[in-house]
């Protein structure tokens, strides 16, 4: 195989990745896997379950203690969200911080009928998106030097070098191949759904999608 | 298929976004071909890359007690408002003021659901005070004289005094409703007095549980119900067009 100059593999344990060695167009080759749509289920939360729904039911009703606890189990993939998607930390924790007052005036419109988490991650996702009076700042510092999310993003996570390259060359993506990069790639919404969350069409969700990959690519490849 | 295919048609075939033809096509090109199927492995590499990221990031800091402050802040200026000009008593009236500058004509479900809002938010900030989940009201029936010595179960009266404020803006509701029935669309009057006929029932469920569930837990349920029913009406009534 062709070596890409930088192994992202390496972390991630047997590869599974089809090689002209391997490769059998008789056995179905590169089974298509769904990556990027929904490369897992990104709103589950293992520790949670029934207990989640007891919270959500309770918070509901106007249970403070049970919306904190809320907060506790929920607020890792809401700052997440919002770090990726703004590029800054400092916003990140103002939106997270928005967004959790938002599902609290919201909760009582939740009606179940999908996951809490889902509802509250796309709370985070409109919250970033909606924030049109910072987007200049936002162009401006990531355009310089994303340190802070970068150190937050990576240093937390216990990565080693990989991640901090891949977090540190998509906080340097322009912000719509960011945005359409993180919804899809790492969200896993659809690109109808991105579609419609950012009032373009679905043709231009795919286009900027392309060259936020591209990008990506050309920017690891060059600091491997 | 002549020649290699586009990128974008590789990244189309790695997202499952080919028909079966076309995924056929492409992958029997990919079957004798070191350059594109060399660039299918580098694509998903990087993309499993990008799933393998952590899914949650801590924040540095406890963003919790800036929430809380938030909320307090917006609770607080809630039942300011229900203390003062807003009272559960006058609340109908302030409503109905708000609503009146609004003009009925041009934006009748806007003001109508203005004057909803006011109201079930008086009723939601009574119930999110401390004390009204934590007492027992048993002994708060409206149609009981109060105990002697007893303080009386000031969160209780207006709750059951703002229900009555809203069964008043409800008929006010409907009237502004008919008056603009004809230039609405039927379809959307249908969905708003729907939802109200919800709240109605909602808040009267709610006014029966006050009565006879001692923990409360009935009546807060049926207004958090109430309270999204409101949202939907009001996400409805400011719809542009409407």
């Amino acid at each position: 195989m062709r070596s890409n100059g930088w192994n992202l593999r390496a972390p991630l344990g047997q590869s599974h990745v089809r090689t002209r060695q391997n490769f059998d167009v008789k056995a179905g080759p590169f089974k298509p896997t769904n990556f990027g749509r929904h490369p897992i289920d990104v709103h589950q939360l293992p520790q949670l379950g029934p207990e989640l729904d007891m919270l959500v039911e309770r918070a509901r009703a106007g249970d403070r203690a049970a919306f904190d606890r809320l907060y506790a189990c929920c607020v890792g993939r809401v700052y997440a969200i919002c770090l990726r998607l703004s590029g800054d930390r400092a916003e990140a924790e103002r939106l997270t911080q928005d967004t959790f007052v938002r599902a609290w005036r919201g909760l009582a419109g939740f009606r179940g009928e999908s996951r809490f988490t889902s509802w509250l991650h796309r709370l985070a996702v409109n919250e970033v998106l909606q924030d049109r009076r910072s987007t200049a700042r936002r162009e401006a510092r990531v355009r310089l030097a994303p340190e802070g999310m970068l150190e937050s993003a990576a240093g937390r996570a216990g990565s080693p070098g990989l991640r901090i390259d891949l977090e540190r060359a998509i906080a340097l993506l322009p912000p719509g191949a960011r945005q359409v990069l993180v919804l899809f790639d790492i969200e896993g919404y659809s690109q109808d759904e991105i579609g419609r969350m950012l009032g373009i069409a679905t043709g231009t969700v795919k286009a900027q999608l392309h060259r936020a990959r591209r990008l990506l690519r050309d920017r690891l490849e060059a600091g491997s | 298929m002549t020649g290699h295919p586009t990128a974008d048609r590789l990244q189309d075939y790695l997202d499952d976004l080919l028909c079966r033809e076309e995924r056929a096509e492409l992958e029997t090109h990919l079957a004798t071909c070191d350059v594109c199927t060399a660039e299918i492995v580098r694509e998903r590499e990087l993309q499993r890359a990008l799933a393998a990221l952590p899914r949650a990031i801590e924040p540095e800091r406890d963003l919790l007690p800036g929430i809380n402050a938030a909320i307090d802040a917006a609770v607080a200026a809630v039942g300011a408002a229900a203390q003062t000009g807003a009272a559960p008593v006058n609340a109908n009236a302030a409503a109905g003021r708000a609503a009146n500058r609004l003009s009925v004509r041009r934006y009748p479900l806007a003001a109508a659901a203005l004057a909803l809002i006011a109201i079930t938010a008086v009723v939601a900030t009574l119930l999110a005070r401390p004390d009204a989940a934590s007492r027992p009201l048993a002994d708060t029936d409206p149609t009981a004289a109060p105990r002697p010595g007893a303080v009386t179960d000031a969160v209780v009266r207006e709750v059951l005094a703002t229900e009555a404020s809203y069964a008043a803006a409800s008929d006010e509701l409907e009237a502004m409703l008919a008056a603009g029935r004809t230039t609405l669309d039927p379809a959307t009057v249908a969905l708003v007095e729907r939802n109200l006929r919800v709240v109605e029932r909602a808040l009267a469920e709610a006014g029966a549980a006050l009565a006879q569930d001692p923990n409360n837990a009935s009546l807060a349920e049926l207004l958090q119900h109430a309270r999204a029913q409101k949202l939907e009406l009001l996400r409805r009534a400011t719809r542009p067009g409407t």
